[in-house]
């Protein structure tokens, strides 16, 4: 059994403390194999002077060099040949451009136990049947995208009854659909089995604000659940405070903060991070999080806001073993929270800065963004 | 707002405005043409009354902070709105006298002709809103050569445009019916398809992606006259060492427009054989750029972490790319700034 195949298959999923000689093991094991196979990662290794015997100690993780998720959007950079990889997954092109990234069937394997053990704790499995209202894509052959996929995936947390999208496929075109969702909701608030939404935060709030614009407000059958994901992106500046969100949900259908459950991961990071009753991304076994410093990118200690710099060793097919987002964040003792989790929470608290300086191509953006129009 | 032979208009007029508006521009161009003459008085009047300070204040409101920035701003363009300057510009673009007319003397007994050059007929501008002044500066290009002028303010004007202008046809009442400003939206689609029907010559400023969205307004017929640099760089020859000055403004102007203008410095080339003098320049070089990045610091979180993260992409960008291949290369790195010395491949 690989170092990596242990740590996913460790039994309690935020031992962070009693993994680190593993979580070590399986990164030297995980940047050996793409140094050994990947020419531009062992280009970029041998360029910052690092090799994979460099990791010794736990603390040399940081000192790994990382990969920008804006390279990933620019260059394939695969391990392995095509035929081997089983899932290609891109993030969702916030701004036009996606992430590219390859798994073997080992790879998503790793991701079976993992998935099991965090929906567990937070009691997502059940016999029990629900009807689904999925405020994201409606899957289709030609969507490849991660946040598509894991909003199915979890649809299948328990037996389904029935799925409604609120984006739905119309003639190859996706469209909200926000009155058909609200039509099933209303239906399903009738009905004895549970309703579980999930998708984009953003989304669930427009949809919610809706139907208490409207006046209606329902009490969901028993053990209904909201799971939001695939975070606020474009919408953060606007992002709703979260206690508001949870405010709404009470008041519109009747759902207990302690049932909504916020998933939070990237297609170059495809680890699940799911929050506990506080609300708190804390870190699992199979993830490590460095937050770095925005001007010398050195590591920082816990409490201080910086780039979020994530590691898993995870993925075979794409070196996506530490790689840098664009999410500013920080990270927490894990003790502070109170949940009973000792492993550090991450908070997200925004994107890297927009351009302060207005280009050449501003003026002619605005009149770019209508050019659609125009033809 | 709108400005129309020489009155200003709120912008609720404007579908009243362009529904006459063939019929005021064809009138203008039946009429009295304009001569450079009567275009470049105005503009050195202007000239004049900006740099006795009559527009200052009004400047500082328009967003521009300081009283330094101003003046600067107020010296570099009255320069070019003098006289002198004007009729030697004209005079190089165009040849001298060119507006008259000339006529052909062909050999072996052909008969001759007599060639005049006249306006285009109506410009349609659309400017870009990223420098002061742009906008009004391709109106008066349109001027000097005799056009009937349409301006498509850009959304990010700060009204100086519009005061340059009015000032302009107040000094100068024979322009009123020459230029016309309006503040339309670029979603307004309608009312921008309606100025691009109207114009001989559409003339923009931008890239290849704004010019391609502009063909999609221009009828067959209509010219597109395209402005804008696509790159820009800066070219040191001989002694570099002694020019401190000339070092500090490199420095500035890079730092002030964070290389993101067409007309932004992108490279820096110096006319040597040897990669020693270029990593000598670098290491010459960087403490003005660090004290230029000093003057403008990033402060703001998430703006230092985007210069931060795109550095470091650049940098593997480099190394994926093979550029290490390429000839020397080598990193003199400041904070928040940095210089790729490189060869010329």
């Amino acid at each position: 059994m690989s170092h990596t195949s242990k740590l996913f298959h460790w039994k309690n999923p935020y031992d962070t403390e009693r993994t680190k000689a593993l979580f070590l093991a399986a990164v030297r094991e995980n940047c050996a194999f793409a140094y050994a196979r990947n020419a531009s990662y062992r280009a970029i290794l041998d360029a910052k002077g690092f090799s994979p015997d460099d990791l010794r100690e736990y603390e040399d993780i940081a000192r790994l060099p990382f990969l920008p998720t804006l390279l990933f959007k620019h260059h394939e950079l695969y391990s392995v040949p095509p035929r081997r990889m089983l899932l290609k997954a891109t993030s969702s092109g916030t701004g036009g451009r996606f992430s590219r990234i390859g798994f073997t069937c080992g790879d998503l394997m790793n991701g079976v136990p993992m998935v099991w053990k965090v929906v567990r704790r937070r009691g997502l499995f059940s016999p029990v049947p629900c009807h689904y209202v999925v405020f994201g894509y409606r899957p289709r052959r030609d969507n490849h995208t991660a946040v598509t996929k894991t909003a199915f995936g979890a649809t299948l947390f328990t037996p389904s009854l029935g799925r409604t999208y609120a984006l739905e496929d119309r003639n190859g075109q996706y469209v909200p659909d926000f009155e058909g969702v609200a039509a099933a909701i209303q239906k399903y608030a009738k009905s004895r089995f549970p309703l579980r939404f999930m998708g984009f935060p953003s989304y669930t709030y427009f949809a919610m604000k809706l139907l208490d614009e409207r006046g209606i407000h329902l009490t969901l059958p028993r053990h209904s659940k909201i799971m939001i994901g695939g975070g606020w992106k474009q919408f953060y500046r606007e992002a709703v405070d979260k206690e508001e969100f949870y405010a709404l949900a009470q008041k519109v259908f009747a759902i207990d903060d302690s049932d909504i459950v916020e998933f939070y991961g990237a297609v170059e990071h495809p680890i699940l991070y799911c929050d506990c009753p506080h609300h708190h991304f804390h870190v699992p076994v199979y993830s490590r999080v460095i937050i770095r410093d925005v001007n010398t990118l050195e590591p920082l200690p816990n409490g201080q806001v910086g780039l979020v710099n994530l590691i898993s060793p995870m993925v075979r097919a794409t070196p996506v073993l530490s790689v840098m987002t664009d999410d500013l964040g920080v990270l927490h003792d894990g003790g502070t929270c109170g949940c009973g989790l000792t492993s550090p929470y991450l908070e997200i608290i925004g994107r890297v800065g927009l351009k302060d300086i207005q280009t050449c191509a501003a003026g002619a953006a605005e009149l770019l963004s209508h050019s659609e129009m125009l033809s | 707002m709108i400005l129309a032979n020489g009155t200003i208009y709120p912008s609720s007029e404007q579908s009243t405005l362009l529904d006459g508006l063939e019929t005021s521009v064809n009138a203008t161009r039946m009429g009295e043409p304009l001569s450079v003459d009567t275009v470049i008085g105005a503009i050195d009047t202007l000239g004049r009354r900006m740099a006795a300070g009559e527009f200052d204040d009004i400047l500082r409101q328009c967003g521009v902070e300081s009283l330094s920035s101003v003046g600067e701003k107020v010296r570099g363009s009255v320069r070019l709105l003098s006289r002198e300057y004007l009729e030697y510009k004209v005079a190089t673009e165009l040849g001298r006298d060119f507006f008259l007319p000339r006529d052909t003397r062909p050999m072996l007994g052909l008969s001759g002709v007599r060639t005049v050059p006249l306006p285009l007929g109506t410009l349609f501008h659309i400017s870009a809103g990223n420098v002061d002044f742009l906008p009004a500066y391709t109106v008066v290009e349109g001027l000097l050569t005799g056009n009937v002028n349409l301006l498509k303010l850009p959304q990010a004007d700060n009204g100086m445009t519009l005061l340059a202008l009015r000032t302009l046809v107040e000094i100068e009442p024979r322009l009123a019916d020459f230029i016309y400003v309006f503040d339309t939206p670029s979603d307004d689609i309608a009312a921008m398809k309606k100025m691009a029907e109207l114009a001989d010559g559409i003339v923009v400023w931008g890239g290849d992606a704004a010019i391609r969205a502009v063909r999609k307004l221009a009828a067959p017929g209509t010219k597109l006259i395209e402005w804008g640099h696509r790159l820009s760089f800066a070219y040191l020859s001989g002694n570099w060492r002694g020019q401190p000055e000339a070092l500090t403004a490199l420095a500035d102007h890079l730092i002030r427009t964070e290389q993101l203008l067409c007309s932004s410095c992108q490279t820096i080339y110096l006319d040597t054989d040897s990669m020693e003098e270029i990593y000598d320049f670098c290491r010459t070089f960087l403490p003005y750029l660090q004290a230029a990045r000093d003057d403008r610091p990033v402060t703001e979180i998430g703006a230092a972490a985007r210069l931060t993260l795109k550095d470091y992409n650049d940098e593997l960008e480099r190394i994926l790319s093979g550029d290490s291949s390429v000839g020397e290369r080598r990193t003199f790195r400041g904070r928040h700034c940095a210089l790729f010395a490189r060869e010329d491949s």
